[in-house]
């Protein structure tokens, strides 16, 4: 905890803003079966891309073993799409906002 | 909008409506200058991303509309700081927003008011100690900034009296982190929610485009153990938790 600034500079700290950040991202990426040793490789349509495929992947041996592999889970998988496009929303948006939070930090230290 | 009450009058609403428009003229010139990334793609609906958008192009009643949205929990904060729950003043934790909620706080340290370290500080650090800024000796404020690790590595836990946090802000958490601030609050401390019902979606789970969590951030606050919630349905929605006593 940081208290009352003496210079009057403030207290908001980008570094540490920026470290939560990346390790909440670090986290996400490791769900989406992204390599996060350099951030700025990275695009949020990367993320966005990989979180899409991760859970459009994982939702395929569910459905198949719910209602077999007839060529009708497109019109019959209403159950397992809304709760996979749930979670894939979840994980979205969680990147998305960690993204957002990122780049403000990453801004903030260039630019004081 | 027209005011009739001895503490609140419409001067009052249009110079806390100019200061909220001057605080997010600095933000909306921040992330101008960042480049920052305001695809659909990238920020779905976002309000912590539009918010700045939205106050910069407000129209009046626009301004009337967000006014409501602070003056009820307002007027409900202002109630819980005036009881004297503990000598030393309250602990309190709010997002960084500016609001004028704290400034006899800041400036006299009555209550320990403490900010969480994120961007929407930055931008209130910034307009506070501008020309435009509300305060006469900026650089002596009264407060604390409280990193996301502390709060979820329980080092605070049991710390805050009350935390103040928007619907806008929290949902950008993860479960984790709401519940690591609940456990920061001591017994019978409060959790104060604005912005709760958005787009009405505090009641089911939507499936549109993009996620709208609104709805699992109220079940969690009102299926909490540890919290007694209380949530107002009204105008955009408005939860008051306790944090049951252990």
């Amino acid at each position: 905890m940081r208290n009352t600034s003496t210079d009057g500079v403030g207290l908001f700290d980008p570094a540490a803003f920026l470290e939560n950040r990346e390790t909440s991202l670090a986290a996400a990426a490791l769900i989406c079966g992204l390599s996060i040793d350099d951030f700025d490789s990275l695009t949020i349509d990367d993320f966005v891309t990989a979180a899409r495929q991760t859970f459009c992947v994982a939702s395929r041996p569910l459905t198949t073993r719910l209602f077999g592999d007839t060529g009708i889970q497109d019109r019959v998988v209403n159950g397992p799409h809304l709760w996979n496009r749930k979670m894939q929303q979840k994980v979205l948006h969680k990147i998305r906002c960690d993204w957002r939070d990122r780049h403000m930090a990453k801004w903030v230290i260039d630019n004081g | 909008m027209r005011l009739l009450s001895s503490g609140w009058d419409d001067a009052d609403f249009s110079a806390t409506m100019d200061r909220f428009s001057d605080w997010g003229a600095i933000g909306n010139e921040m992330t101008t200058l960042a480049a920052a990334d305001k695809r659909l793609l990238a920020v779905q609906e976002n309000e912590s991303v539009q918010i700045f958008d939205f106050i910069v192009t407000s129209s009046p009643e626009w301004r009337e509309v967000m006014f409501y949205m602070i003056a009820l929990p307002m007027l409900v904060i202002e109630t819980a700081t005036k009881l004297s729950w503990q000598s030393g003043g309250l602990n309190i934790l709010s997002h960084g927003v500016d609001t004028p909620l704290w400034d006899d706080d800041m400036v006299t340290g009555a209550n320990n008011v403490h900010f969480l370290n994120e961007f929407e500080l930055h931008v209130s650090e910034t307009f506070w100690q501008s020309a435009d800024g509300p305060f006469d000796d900026p650089a002596n404020l009264k407060y604390s900034v409280v990193d996301h690790d502390e709060v979820l590595d329980g080092s605070l836990d049991g710390y805050f009296n009350m935390i103040v946090m928007p619907l806008h802000r929290m949902q950008d958490y993860s479960y984790e982190m709401v519940n690591k601030l609940v456990d920061s609050l001591a017994p019978g401390g409060l959790l104060i929610c604005r912005n709760m019902a958005p787009r009405n979606f505090s009641y089911y789970q939507p499936m549109f485009l993009h996620a709208y969590p609104e709805h699992d951030y109220s079940r969690l606050l009102a299926d909490h153990p540890d919290l007694t919630s209380r949530h107002m349905s009204w105008g955009n929605g408005l939860v008051v938790a306790y944090k049951n006593a252990e």
